[in-house]
């Protein structure tokens, strides 16, 4: 039940709160598409003198949506303690490891006109605040396994941690958790090991670097709680700005006041000093009216928009009508622009964003022009040539395919007994979730009893295979992927097998025509179509593996990496967005290359 | 020569005539060998869901301590529950990106396949090459910008943003598929529903929408399917970790691994959870997804 409550709330959350744009353009097409369906009978119910007086109602109902909405969002000032302060956009934060606090206020400068924008030296604040880490221990003696289960890692509560590798060897250190990252510092060398809260996997490694073990510590987390106060200055504090012109003054009750330095003009606001962040709120921005809109200002013009269309449209009704009649495919320029946007307009972006200067390890996106240094990078790059030949490799899985599934396919087509219960079987590893389908395999694969060995261990083969080392775990995948998608063909192939007519088959065999021969001669030259589309199919799965070495492997791995893996690890793990782009475009031409000739092929044989 | 050849397809022939009437004993051994060979592909193909399945209804010790192939001494619903517990808010998530993605790119696929298959207007091949040619996308080549727009609009960490992503980019699948059924409707219908006064959209309600129901729904569970099973918008459209707001289930599952917190009998649950639906709908309704996709891949080919 609580799991439901949780869901609804984050639903409600995701659906209505800050999304004013998104949900203004959804809004108004539905508005729009409600006028054009109802234009018909209002029409014979109004006459053209009361569409005024309709604007009204439509008007009010509008600011009444505009209020709900809004009400969503709004926070009495009262209520507003710092403590839902970031929400709002018009904050300032400053953060514990930068040097100066900007304040950029809403008073304006009599002299200059523009508002004032003042900083202070952040760390004379720092002394003042403190925020209480508890629990940097844990409460009672805490162990966790490594995941091959032969190394623990103890935790204790006096700070200190003992790590004991399967066969006796020991190591000691102290750990903390602040922060949100745990940290382990080694009594034998002080080497750090740190671990953040998202990721939920701890390395360790020992002093001599002998013992690698990887503990899981999701439920290790949930033995350190932080209570983060909200801390205020004990006593009224006043900051001078660098330039000695305005003062800050922050007060014990969480309240700021910044005097500017002429005529004494003031602004108040709350602020708070949580997570190693200072954040102001400006009180100011509550009293203004297209601050406390704040983004949703843009539901105001967007509801007088919207109420302009709707009288524009009861005005010229009978025009709009008659355009549409002679333009009914003016409504395909929805999907159209939809699809030119996100596929064409993004892919010329996506180009563009390869040759731009948004620079490594950045999030911050930058569109200048940067050259074509990441493909040089890129072509220069051993491990992408090696991204490039696993994904070529993958292309081996058609020809196998193609073949287990016409054997399969032509015994199938025998008329033997329980030949669909078996049709209906080999169809089902196509249905499973690529991610589904790689962690059932990574079992199979799994070298300590795993499916497989154990599976043959029964017929009484000992299978000595390492399915993840370096050399195998591209054959491992097409391995898997032939599992997923032979049967498939095999069903295709077989409905293709069918669509021959009988007749032709039974006067082949008349004419006294050898099976064999009859499948060469007159079956399979009618298949051309169906195997044309299956080489299409998985070339394409081919090319966008992505789903299924993610989760079989991981993306990390560089001996199982593809191109699309190698892009997602560059954007995610290393925050190269350019080289990222320079990649996905190298794939796209790859696509288009293997892809669209097979395409125009198969199209050309079938006319 | 060639009567060599004749006389020899002759004797083939009556050969094939006397199988059928008495079968010789070496169809017979023919038959077994193909039951042998189709029982050996049984096994490849059932392997890993015996195992997963065999896995995840023992409970936690028996399912590390004894061989993951063989039955469990005592059923336990022990995994089902935990992963159940573990999966509950991502398999709702999961559902509603579903349930809305699928119908927008149905709405958008089966208006766009209308126009193109039954009208013609200007441009109408090059919208058509551009449709099919997105079906060949690789969805990595517009993962940035679509990264930034759905963070622009608000939407990242949000189950609508995936829901919009999946809309859009469904979209070219779902026109291809639909064509191909939309081409079964008869010409002539529509010029009679023409003759009656109705404009194109009015036939389109009235007269193509009720008769291809059939067709919608298939094209309608396709890609319920492909939404339900796909990862990288997912991936890439949510935050990861603790914190998430908007994580569907194949992520939730796939981030069990390595986490000591789920055991491998919560683990295998948990994939026959989110495996049970799609298994389902593939065992009733294989047949009639596959022959879709072959009717749109032909089309779009």
């Amino acid at each position: 039940m609580e799991k439901i409550q949780l869901f609804l709330n984050n639903f409600y959350k995701m659906t209505f709160e800050g999304k004013g744009a998104f949900w203004g353009i959804i809004l108004a097409a539905v508005l729009i598409a409600l006028v054009y369906i109802f234009a018909e009978r209002l029409r014979n119910r109004l006459k053209k003198k009361s569409v005024f007086l309709l604007a009204v109602p439509i008007l009010l109902l509008g600011g009444f949506v505009l209020l709900l909405v809004n009400s969503c969002n709004y926070v009495p000032l009262s209520q507003r303690t710092a403590q839902n302060a970031a929400t709002y956009a018009w904050e300032q934060t400053t953060k514990k490891s930068e040097n100066t606090l900007q304040y950029t206020s809403d008073i304006k400068n009599s002299a200059s006109g523009k508002a004032y924008e003042q900083s202070y030296i952040f760390s004379d604040i720092l002394g003042q605040l403190t925020v209480k880490e508890t629990s940097d221990h844990v409460a009672e003696d805490y162990a966790v396994t490594s995941a091959d289960e032969t190394a623990t890692l103890t935790f204790r509560p006096d700070g200190t941690y003992l790590f004991s590798t399967g066969d006796g060897a020991e190591e000691t250190g102290r750990y903390v958790y602040a922060d949100k990252a745990l940290t382990l510092t080694s009594d034998a060398d002080g080497s750090e090991t740190k671990v953040g809260k998202t990721s939920s996997k701890l390395r360790y490694t020992t002093a001599d670097g002998a013992n690698k073990k990887e503990f899981g510590i999701k439920e290790l987390k949930e033995k350190f709680v932080i209570e983060e106060t909200a801390q205020y200055v004990p006593e009224t504090f006043t900051l001078t700005s660098t330039d000695e012109a305005s003062t800050l003054t922050l007060n014990p009750d969480g309240t700021y006041v910044f005097r500017a330095a002429e005529g004494g003009a003031e602004e108040a606001g709350h602020y708070v000093y949580r997570g190693n962040e200072l954040i102001l709120a400006n009180a100011e921005g509550n009293s203004a009216f297209w601050k406390n809109f704040g983004a949703e200002s843009f539901w105001l013009i967007f509801a007088i928009v919207v109420a302009a269309v709707m009288i524009l449209v009861f005005l010229f009704q009978k025009q709009i009508k008659a355009f549409l009649n002679k333009h009914p495919m003016i409504w395909l320029l929805i999907p159209a622009a939809l699809l030119i946007y996100f596929v064409y307009v993004a892919i010329g972006w996506n180009v563009w964003v390869s040759v731009s200067d948004w620079a490594d390890h950045s999030q911050t996106a930058s569109y200048g022009w940067g050259g074509f240094g990441q493909y040089a990078k890129m072509f220069g790059d051993s491990s992408f040539w090696s991204a490039v030949l696993n994904t070529l490799k993958l292309f081996l899985i058609i020809p196998v395919c193609l073949l287990l599934g016409l054997g399969l396919a032509i015994i199938m087509n025998q008329g033997l007994k329980g030949t669909p219960v078996f049709r209906t079987l080999i169809l089902l590893p196509f249905a499973l979730s690529f991610v589904v389908t790689g962690l059932i395999w990574q079992q199979m694969f799994n070298g300590n009893g795993g499916i497989l060995v154990k599976f043959f261990e029964v017929l009484g083969v000992t299978l000595n295979i390492n399915w993840t080392s370096n050399e195998m775990v591209m054959y491992s995948i097409m391995l898997v992927m032939i599992w997923q998608f032979s049967g498939y063909v095999a069903v295709i192939f077989l409905a293709a097998i069918k669509n021959v007519p009988v007749n032709i088959i039974n006067a082949a065999k008349l004419d006294g025509a050898y099976m064999p021969r009859v499948y060469r001669k007159m079956i399979l030259p009618q298949m051309t179509g169906a195997m044309g589309s299956c080489i299409t199919i998985l070339a394409m799965y081919a090319l966008r593996s992505f789903d299924l070495i993610y989760s079989l492997t991981s993306y990390t791995n560089p001996a199982s990496a593809t191109l699309p893996i190698m892009m997602y690890n560059e954007m995610y793990a290393h925050d190269n967005y350019a080289y990222a782009a320079a990649i996905s475009c190298f794939l796209l031409v790859m696509v288009l290359i293997l892809i669209m000739p097979l395409t125009y092929a198969t199209n050309r044989r079938k006319r | 020569m060639q009567n060599d050849m004749m006389i020899e397809r002759s004797k083939a022939g009556q050969a094939a005539q006397t199988v059928r009437v008495k079968p010789k004993w070496h169809m017979t051994v023919l038959h077994v060998v193909y039951y042998v060979i189709l029982v050996l592909f049984l096994v490849f193909y059932m392997l890993p869901f015996w195992g997963a399945l065999v896995s995840s209804l023992k409970s936690n010790t028996e399912a590390i301590s004894t061989s993951p192939i063989a039955l469990p001494q005592q059923l336990s619903m022990e995994g089902y529950s935990g992963a159940m517990d573990l999966l509950a808010v991502s398999l709702l998530n999961s559902l509603v990106v579903t349930i809305f993605g699928a119908a927008g790119s149905v709405f958008l696929g089966s208006i766009c396949a209308y126009a193109l298959g039954k009208w013609r207007f200007k441009l109408n091949n090059v919208f058509f090459i551009l449709l099919v040619a997105a079906t060949y996308l690789p969805f990595q080549a517009i993962l940035i910008p679509l990264l930034n727009n759905i963070t622009s609009y608000g939407l990242y960490d949000n189950i609508w943003g995936i829901v919009l992503a999946h809309s859009i980019f469904g979209m070219p699948m779902c026109t291809t598929m639909m064509r191909g059924y939309y081409a079964e409707v008869p010409d002539a219908l529509i010029r009679q529903a023409m003759i009656d006064g109705n404009g194109m959209w009015q036939i389109y309600r009235r007269i193509v929408v009720p008769n291809t129901k059939l067709a919608t729904i298939t094209t309608f569970v396709f890609q319920c399917t492909s939404i339900w099973n796909e990862m990288l918008f997912a991936l890439v459209l949510a935050n990861q970790g603790d914190s998430a707001q908007a994580p569907l289930a194949t992520i939730v599952l796939n981030s069990f691994v390595g986490s000591t917190g789920v055991e491998i009998n919560q683990l295998m649950a948990g994939s026959m959870i989110l495996a049970l639906p799609m298994l389902i709908i593939y065992v009733f309704m294989g047949k009639y997804l596959i022959s879709g996709q072959m009717s749109g891949a032909v089309t779009a080919s």
